[in-house]
């Protein structure tokens, strides 16, 4: 008998003890808001997860530095913001649904998507159902044009810029007068091949060859390249203009290192990669002797103390460097807070009337006070009394044009020693 | 389809999930307590003849609860008096149920869950599985004590490839720390097969298998022959086993359509071979020579490797073996020595492609070896029956080829792939280690101490590559009574990062690289146990663990700047279980059974959510176990039948990523729970051939078809094995 009671109270006390025990709970780490402002962040998490991500941490990271100086205040009411982060996974469809579970959240502010391949879609549908959409990546030069009653931004340069600078570096600078395209076989790489090609044709290069490689339902960092790169090799280019993702660059290396044509060169031809967050990829699973060649165009301009400042915040927070576009997906943020600060509502109208005006865009007031990163309570202050306010991010002078599109600044860059080395810096409007 | 679903019956009065895992463990509890209080009774009620049972299975439970085993401190002990929690599963139990495998007898025991990816077994214990590419590594497997890894990764491969199953004389089966006497990789468990002698007459046997497994052909052969004369014994043993688990369907995780019916897996072979071999000399003047090699061939297609699934073109195929001689003699009338030096080598075969699409014009080749030199040796002082200081040595010199990928193209042209680091080829340790088991009753005089035993066992290790690390631990085990003791335990262990993991390229970009800069893992883990009889017929051994491991090495999901699979050091664990294990025999029966319950909780920073605390992936929060051994004297036949629950279990958490890519770290989907049972029967004195006993044996596992899935770790899960038949033949020479 008692050999059973003390079974009994040896049961009792395990089931108590790892039912009580607080380390043995789970905790996800939610928290609540107050009187939160929802705002939906999208990223395709599916197509380049390292971007996608590190966009949505430099939302979340502007959104913790509000919230953590008091919130927005409207009518003397705070308010702190809550992000509702979704991924559209590169397909339109999953774009448009994610749009419809928003608006059954009652929210009608997105930021993002990530690819311009959603991007397009999801912000005629943004136009149709009212909802204010600002996108930190999607660099396709349809995004302007579009009849938006000023409902669609974007704080990422458009490809028409990085497109020209990437002709006229190759023509003024390299000196290279002939050369191939390498691109993406969907909205985005085709718009940007057919930016490259005119502008370089257009200031006498000659584009020797063109080919584009399929993108659906295949997994590109094991797509076999050689093929593809070969047509291109054999007109033998003197540099490869490539409108292509970061999760494909490694493996494109390493294909055009396996071809014999490329080893057949005396000089190697570059590969001169569009916008994107390629570092660690390349540096990780790049082809060494191919990447120490390579040179690509970035609106992360690291000149800019603003980004200096960012930069430092972003990896205290995280622990790691951002990547492209962070910058630009915080500064999205920052410029939606500012302007529901300002027009002190949360009403998709009223804060696509004051987002020129809170960036120094078009129509602003040239005299208002310079805001930089971190000073996100002197600027709530300043717009509490009604001064204006020429919010400067890490992205640089935001300055919204009239199609939503922001200043332009880019730099040229190669990886040297396995480092990233800036080479030079250009602004365009 | 048979699905024993016991959370659904609970769904069905609209609770909630958390309410739901509290009225599981009420019903257990309960259960017990009907058990305790109302069966037992009963059954004590019933004169029961145990010599029966004994005389029927040449095995009783008062031997089971008074086996000698070596495991725990290094040197023989009583079961009940080690400071441990121990399992052990004797050569007769591993027949009379069938097993084929190490993976098998083990998968029977409390607080241990095996998934498979048909390449190998995959052991987790006490609520924590390694995960992707990482097969039983939170363990140690040995082999008389000698470890048997691969050093490369620090993998231990459980299936036939492991050793010829007939040389088993018991499996060892230790759940908690014992870095404090074995060192590294000691971490959450030490399994220690203990090999027979030459001289037992079960030797000299051969036996043939075959039978049907996913509906394919399988058959092996195996043989064993010992012998002794006045101061040599022999062992030899081989076994070579062919499986063919083609036909079968990755299961789609929820929401993917990926996969088809159409999706099979095409010639996936498994061709285990292993040999196991021992001479020992003893001379009582001289003293103790034991000259071992165990050779294993991991050969293996690999269907649903998680860099390719169904390119029927992945074949793993690893050279694993040691040799090793061990000297032991008593010096004076109460020092025993020991010395032992050992050479292990390990790499790839010519055999093994790796591939990661369906295009095989290139393929992936891999390429690692290591060459370990080992020598260590201890000396004891016995001081009393049951008190005694040993003080031992060891030094582990392991010279690595780190592992390289390499894509080979169309023209057989060779290229090193790009990602991970390089570092010192030469993986140095020296442990040192000190260990005390003390009886204060007989030692200092203390009659009312006469039933307590105490052990404490420091061991430091001085590693070139990774910090050096202290273990200890210190327990008490008193006997309450004559047929109840009590152990009171705690103890910290340390799992080594291997070579792989620190230095690997990438198979492909994206895939898992190396980490220079990983720490060992680190555990603290706090034991209480109770074993006993309750009646003539009924022995228990339950025990209650608390764990906490600081630097789990997880396969780090690129985030931030990491655009591959990364191992790091990320992750706290916290878990804690109860292990109930019981035997009971009666007439002609002999059955056990045993429940695991625990809750391991992971804790890690992730950027988007910071600091979250949720349940371990991979295991299942409740396993129920069970298997009756029943002889029909009359019949010259056995029946065993053996079962097991296991409950719901989270997804990997590449696979949850797939499922949510925002939110994995905190919503996954599980896996459904299943049921399974098999039955084996075996022929008793039987002699067909020249008065030799020839034992023929029939089995099938999951008699029912039931349909369940293992855990993967790419966009799909691995679908269970349906009904399976083994027939076998074993003639004694």
């Amino acid at each position: 008998m008692s050999t059973r009671i003390l079974l009994f109270v040896f049961v009792l006390i395990g089931f108590i003890s790892i039912n009580s025990c607080e380390n043995l709970q789970e905790d996800d780490n939610t928290r609540s808001y107050k009187n939160p402002i929802k705002i939906g962040v999208v990223g395709d998490i599916t197509i380049g997860r390292d971007v996608a991500e590190n966009n949505f941490l430099g939302v979340k990271l502007a959104a913790d530095e509000i919230n953590s100086q008091g919130g927005i205040t409207i009518n003397n009411t705070t308010h702190e913001i809550e992000l509702i982060f979704k991924n559209s996974d590169g397909n339109p469809e999953v774009g448009l649904q994610v749009i419809e579970e928003f608006i059954d959240q009652n929210i009608h502010i997105i930021i993002g998507p990530t690819i311009s391949q959603v991007a397009m879609d999801m912000a005629k549908r943004c136009i149709e159902k009212n909802i204010l959409m600002i996108s930190y990546s999607s660099t396709i030069p349809d995004l302007s044009e579009l009849i938006d009653r000023n409902l669609i931004w974007r704080t990422c340069p458009s490809d028409v810029f990085s497109g020209d600078i990437m002709a006229s570096y190759t023509m003024d600078s390299l000196e290279i007068t002939k050369a191939a395209i390498l691109y993406r076989d969907d909205n985005f790489g085709r718009a940007m091949k057919d930016i490259i090609q005119y502008k370089y044709e257009s200031i006498g290069g000659e584009i020797v060859a063109v080919t584009g490689y399929p993108t659906d339902d295949t997994e590109l960092n094991l797509f076999n390249f050689s093929t593809y790169l070969n047509d291109l090799l054999i007109e033998k280019p003197g540099i490869i203009f490539s409108a292509i993702f970061e999760l494909e660059s490694g493996k494109i290396t390493q294909d055009i290192w396996a071809s014999a044509l490329y080893q057949n060169y005396e000089v190697k031809p570059p590969l001169f990669l569009v916008e994107g967050g390629f570092l660690k990829e390349l540096t990780t699973n790049g082809q060494p002797d191919v990447v120490k060649t390579i040179l690509g165009i970035s609106s992360s301009t690291s000149n800019n103390p603003n980004y200096i400042t960012f930069e430092n915040n972003y990896i205290e927070e995280y622990g790691f460097s951002p990547t492209s576009y962070t910058e630009h997906a915080y500064d999205a943020l920052y410029s939606v807070a500012y302007a529901i600060q300002k027009s002190q509502s949360t009403q998709t109208g009223n804060i696509a009337e004051n987002l020129r005006l809170v960036t120094g865009g078009t129509g602003s007031n040239e005299n208002a006070v310079k805001i930089n990163t971190n000073e996100f309570t002197i600027a709530k202050n300043l717009l509490e009394k009604n001064v204006d306010i020429n919010y400067n991010g890490p992205s640089g002078s935001i300055a919204f044009d009239e199609n939503g599109d922001p200043k332009s600044a880019f730099v040229i860059w190669e990886i040297k020693n396995g480092e990233y080395n800036e080479l030079t810096y250009i602004e365009k409007r | 389809m048979f699905r024993f679903d016991m959370n659904s019956c609970i769904f069905k009065i609209n609770i909630n999930k958390r309410m739901k895992t509290s009225y599981l463990q009420i019903i257990f509890v309960l259960s017990f307590l009907i058990c305790c209080f109302t069966g037992i009774p009963e059954l004590k009620s019933q004169e029961i003849d145990t010599s029966e049972t004994q005389k029927l299975f040449d095995l009783s439970l008062d031997d089971l609860m008074n086996i000698e085993i070596v495991s725990a401190v290094g040197k023989s002990q009583n079961i009940k008096e080690a400071p441990s929690i121990v399992t052990v599963i004797t050569s007769k139990q591993i027949k009379q149920r069938g097993y084929q495998s190490v993976a098998e007898a083990l998968n029977s025991t409390a607080g241990i869950d095996i998934i498979t990816d048909y390449f190998q077994p995959n052991m987790g214990i006490r609520g924590i599985n390694g995960g992707v590419r990482s097969w039983s590594r939170l363990v140690k497997v040995m082999i008389d004590g000698q470890s048997i890894s691969l050093r490369s990764s620090s993998d231990n491969f459980l299936d036939q490839s492991l050793i010829p199953i007939e040389v088993i004389d018991k499996i060892e089966i230790i759940r908690g720390p014992n870095s404090a006497i074995y060192g590294k990789n000691a971490f959450l468990g030490v399994i220690n097969i203990i090999t027979k002698k030459g001289s037992e007459e079960t030797n000299n046997a051969i036996t043939h298998f075959a039978g049907s497994f996913a509906n394919n052909a399988t058959y092996g052969i195996s043989t064993v022959f010992g012998g002794e004369n006045k101061y040599v014994d022999f062992l030899f043993a081989s076994t070579y086993s062919h499986y063919d688990y083609s036909g079968l369907t990755p299961a789609n995780i929820p929401g993917s359509q990926i996969y088809t019916t159409t999706d099979l897996t095409e010639q996936n072979e498994s061709s285990p071979f292993s040999i196991y071999s021992k001479i020992h000399y003893e001379n009582e003047k001289i003293g103790e020579f034991i000259l071992d090699l165990s050779h294993q061939d991991i050969n293996h297609k690999a269907e649903f490797a998680d860099w390719g699934a169904l390119t029927h073109h992945n074949r793993i195929n690893v050279l694993n073996a040691y040799e090793r001689l061990q000297y032991s003699k008593t010096l004076f009338d109460n020092f025993d020595s020991h010395l032992s030096i050992a050479h292990s080598h390990s790499k790839p075969l010519n055999n093994e492609i790796l591939d990661n699409d369906n295009n095989h014009s290139d393929w992936i080749s891999r390429e690692f070896k290591t060459t370990s030199y080992e020598i260590g040796g201890n000396i004891s002082y016995n001081s009393e029956e049951k008190s005694s200081f040993t003080l031992g040595v060891d030094y582990t010199a392991d010279i690595n080829d780190y592992q390289k990928y390499y894509t080979i193209n169309s023209l057989g042209d060779k290229t090193l792939n790009p990602g991970g680091s390089t570092g010192p080829r030469n993986f140095n340790n020296t442990g040192v280690y000190l260990q005390m088991i003390l009886n204060p009753g007989s030692f200092f005089k203390l009659d009312f101490l006469n039933n307590l035993t105490l052990t404490a066992g420091y061991r430091f290790d001085f590693h070139t590559i990774y910090d050096d690390v202290l273990t200890y631990r210190l327990a008490a085990v008193y006997q309450i009574a004559n047929q109840l003791s009590t152990k009171l335990m705690y103890g910290t262990s340390f799992n080594a990062p291997s070579p792989a993991q620190l230095y690997t390229n990438a198979m492909y970009p994206g895939d898992i690289i190396g980490n220079p800069d990983l720490k060992p893992e680190r555990a603290k883990t706090l034991e209480w146990a109770i074993m006993g009889k309750i009646i003539d017929n009924l022995n228990f051994n339950t025990n209650l663990f608390y764990t906490v491991i600081e630097d789990k090495i997880e396969y780090l999901l690129p985030f931030g700047e990491i655009t591959n699979i990364t191992a790091a050091n990320i992750s706290k664990i916290y878990s804690a279980g109860i292990e109930a294990e019981v035997n009971y025999s009666y007439m002609n029966s002999l059955s056990y059974f045993n429940y695991s319950y625990q809750r391991s909780i992971i804790e890690r920073t992730n950027p988007l959510y910071g600091l979250i605390k949720v349940k371990t992936a991979l295991y299942p929060e409740h396993i129920f176990k069970f298997g009756e051994t029943y002889a029909f004297p009359k019949l010259y036949t056995r029946v065993h039948i053996e079962g097991k629950y296991i409950s719901s279990r989270k997804a990997s958490e590449q696979n949850s990523f797939i499922y949510d890519p925002i939110n994995y770290s905190i919503h996954s989907y599980n896996l459904d729970p299943y049921f399974l049972v098999g039955v084996t029967l075996e022929s008793m004195n039987l002699n067909l051939f020249n008065n030799k006993e020839s034992i023929i044996s029939i089995k099938m596992d999951n008699l029912l078809n039931s349909e369940y899935n293992y855990p993967g770790f790419d966009d799909y899960d691995i679908p269970g094995l349906g009904r399976s038949l083994i027939f076998k033949l074993t003639q004694t020479l």
